[in-house]
């Protein structure tokens, strides 16, 4: 177990840091993760641990979007976008990106790194989190689909919107 | 998009990441692995836990038991009636204790 969370840790971080927006808050959320796959489900294989902790992940990112969506109606004060067809409502699906960088602005390969952060920030989270799974953390269609929460036909199609409009925001600036 | 430019996409994409993700710096990565101890820790927290309340509760009731056991047994009251009433016979004196009362009188008298 000790093996595993080691090998996932960085990712996770930097999932939920894409997804949250802060550090300390995607610190919080995947300690979180952590606690629970280690708590209910350490006796599983651990072939099923991948999908199991990104499961408890990704429950725990939305959960924060809700909270933050508390605090928005409470508050009125945080930032919202609905760049998206089908989350012009939803916060968990249109999160706020405070951090968003004009991915054209910037040059060279520190400058590349900032357009990958920025493109992936810009996408609706459902999107966000359907490609990272997909395309950095390896999952299958399945995995991801339970991971998420939702059917293989959503991770489908949030998969091709993601990779859609980032190849859209990229192509330009990247060899 | 065909399937040779998306997998040099992807490719490129992931190969960013992780290298964004090799460049943490070096309070992330402790904060992480703290993260971590933590969580493999408290996994094995409720099992400690369990020990202690297991041992109080068997110490409990193994001086209760001790205590009854040794307590010396008196029978109540109640007991002594309860054998008049488990004899057939003392129960139809009982019944006709009237009659006994008129034998005695009789007798007496007599």
């Amino acid at each position: 177990m000790d093996r595993f969370l080691a090998g996932v840790e960085r990712r996770a971080l930097r999932m939920a840091e894409l997804a949250v927006g802060n550090r300390d808050d995607a610190l919080d959320l995947v300690q979180e993760a952590m606690l629970g796959l280690v708590k209910h489900y350490r006796h599983k294989r651990e072939d099923e641990w991948g999908a199991l902790f990104h499961h408890i992940l990704q429950s725990r990112i939305r959960d924060w979007y809700r909270r933050s969506k508390v605090r928005y109606r409470v508050f009125g004060w945080l930032g919202h976008r609905a760049d998206d067809e089908d989350t012009e409502t939803d916060p968990i699906q249109s999160a706020a990106d405070p951090a968003a960088i004009d991915p054209p602005r910037l040059v060279g390969n520190e400058a590349a790194m900032q357009q990958l952060e920025a493109a992936l920030q810009a996408l609706p989270l459902r999107q966000q989190q359907a490609f990272l799974l997909r395309c950095w953390e390896g999952l299958d269609v399945a995995e991801t689909a339970y991971a998420m929460d939702c059917s293989e036909g959503s991770v489908k199609t949030h998969y091709s919107r993601a990779l859609h409009k980032l190849r859209e925001q990229l192509e330009d600036h990247w060899p | 998009m065909t399937g040779t430019e998306e997998n040099r996409l992807t490719d490129q994409i992931r190969q960013r990441l992780d290298q964004q993700a090799d460049a943490l710096d070096e309070l992330t990565v402790a904060r992480l692995r703290a993260a971590r101890l933590r969580a493999l820790g408290q996994a094995k927290r409720p099992h400690h836990r369990w020990w202690p309340l297991l041992g109080s509760a068997l110490a409990a009731a193994l001086v209760v038991a001790i205590l009854v056991w040794q307590q010396p047994v008196e029978l109540p009251g109640a007991l002594d009636d309860l054998d008049i009433v488990a004899s057939g016979d003392d129960l139809d004196m009982i019944e006709d204790l009237e009659f006994y009362d008129w034998l005695d009188e009789t007798q007496t008298a007599g």
